[in-house]
């Protein structure tokens, strides 16, 4: 398996996993995206200075961890990128900081921030199937127009890393000296990317909508206004 | 409901001004009756089938199916009566599993718990793929995926099937499957294709379109065995028809 198909099994599992039938599963997805606002909330309004606060705001994802027995180790495989740019940010914080102590307080300020917030946006995605959470976010009177846009970008990353295998493999076949996609024709490659993908992303939209999506009830409010 | 399911008169379109892809377009299919579609590369077939869909409403002429005029303001009862397969099964299998997108459909119609359940169970036992109904689409074959591609438009239970290019990319078995399940279809079908076999094996009755028009309209065995007139229109007889 490659990794582009490893991609695209991990947002299967994570898929699964939201489909599962566990308490947290279950829990009606208003009430997940009003705890886990509060939760980012609680986070923002800690200084990062105040490490004994952030330090406790940590009993909420080791409770979750522990409780509903989610796998630490594939929460960290699968947001790795995500995590190595919050350290990024982190350092920056040590690097620019004229002053090293006050700077380094700042980097494990910003590091614990951006773990939590982190750990706290995954349990959701994790536990929380993305047609229920669109339909949570309608329901709480969030503009169809970000709902929707949620939803596509959801579907549409299937779309693209299928599209960036077929091109990638393309380019590695005609191109065997190369490893990965030489800086002169990344331009060109990318531009047929997105090219590509459109084209694709609007035949995924023409099938939903032929299928209903445009009276489903993500679009309730579009249709109310349409009438 | 008259007996005539799709009915299209002096139909004209083009995508930019003044260059037609379709013009005195006029035709009727029955209900029940299986009907291919044959021509050349940028024929007009694929439009003819996306403006039969309502994905292309900006057209001129009429076009009415199952007694509704394809127009915007008629897309939501017309849709639950088209069923359309997509040449790229990808575009129709864009979530995680063969259930969750055979359930999408019904599910955008208000189905909801056992009778979705039910729905989904029929559509992917009619297509023979039942067994597949947890399998994630990334670990489905070609024919899998254009199997379950057609569940997910039967699930919705439409009058009228379309199929754009359905034996592209199929292996012979996987073709036979197709054209199996094709045939065991009770509903009224248009089928695009350059695989005139497919066409002769899947239809009673073919439109010819050449020119950005209806060159001829006839059964099967008039247009599929006529060798001069495919090839004045860059068709050649279909290869079980060829004397080797």
């Amino acid at each position: 398996m490659n990794r582009y198909d490893k991609a695209l099994k991990e947002i299967c599992d994570l898929d699964k996993e939201a489909s599962g039938t566990s308490i947290l599963n279950r829990l009606d997805p208003r009430l997940k995206l009003f705890i886990t606002a509060l939760f980012l909330l609680a986070i923002m309004w800690t200084k990062p200075s105040s490490l004994s606060l952030l330090l406790l705001l940590f009993i909420y994802p080791v409770a979750i961890f522990i409780i509903f027995d989610i796998s630490v180790k594939k929460c960290i495989k699968r947001l790795k990128y995500i995590f190595e740019f919050v350290l990024i940010m982190a350092v920056c914080n040590l690097i620019f900081t004229p002053d090293k102590e006050v700077g380094f307080i700042m980097m494990i300020g910003v590091l614990t921030k951006g773990v939590l917030s982190i750990f706290a946006v995954y349990f959701l995605i994790a536990t929380t199937k993305i047609e229920d959470l669109c339909k949570a976010l309608r329901k709480m009177h969030v503009p169809n127009v970000l709902v929707t846009t949620i939803l596509l970008i959801y579907r549409y990353v299937n779309v693209l890393i299928k599209e960036i295998k077929r091109m990638a493999e393309c380019y590695s076949m005609n191109a065997v000296s190369d490893k990965g996609i030489s800086m002169k024709y990344a331009g060109a490659f990318l531009g047929n990317l997105i090219l590509r993908s459109i084209d694709k992303a609007q035949n995924v939209y023409d099938s939903m909508n032929l299928r209903g999506y445009e009276w489903s009830q993500y679009n309730e409010f579009r249709n109310n206004k349409n009438k | 409901m008259s007996l005539e399911i799709i009915k299209i008169n002096d139909l004209a379109f083009e995508y930019v001004k003044n260059r037609k892809v379709l013009k005195d377009v006029s035709f009727k299919v029955n209900k029940g009756e299986k009907v291919g579609i044959i021509g050349p590369n940028g024929a007009g077939k694929s439009t003819l089938l996306r403006i039969l869909t309502g994905l292309e409403c900006e057209y001129n002429g009429s076009v009415e199916i199952a007694d509704l005029i394809v127009s915007k303001k008629n897309l939501k009862n017309l849709r639950k009566n088209i069923g359309y397969v997509f040449q790229d099964s990808d575009a129709q299998m864009f979530l995680t599993t063969v259930k969750d997108n055979v359930a999408f459909g019904p599910a955008n119609y208000g189905y909801t718990g056992e009778e979705l359940d039910t729905v989904v169970n029929e559509a992917l036992k009619e297509v023979g793929i039942e067994k597949l109904i947890d399998s994630p689409i990334y670990m489905l074959s070609g024919g899998e995926k254009k199997l379950a591609s057609i569940a997910t438009v039967l699930a919705v239970k439409p009058e009228v099937l379309l199929f754009d290019e359905p034996s592209g990319a199929l292996d012979s078995k996987n073709r036979r499957r197709l054209i199996n399940v094709i045939n065991s279809l009770n509903k009224t079908l248009l089928v695009t294709s350059h695989d005139l076999d497919f066409i002769y094996d899947t239809c009673d009755r073919v439109l010819l379109l050449g020119n950005n028009t209806i060159v001829k309209d006839s059964k099967k065995e008039d247009i599929l065995t006529d060798k001069n007139l495919l090839e004045e229109y860059g068709l050649e007889l279909p290869l079980s028809f060829v004397s080797r």
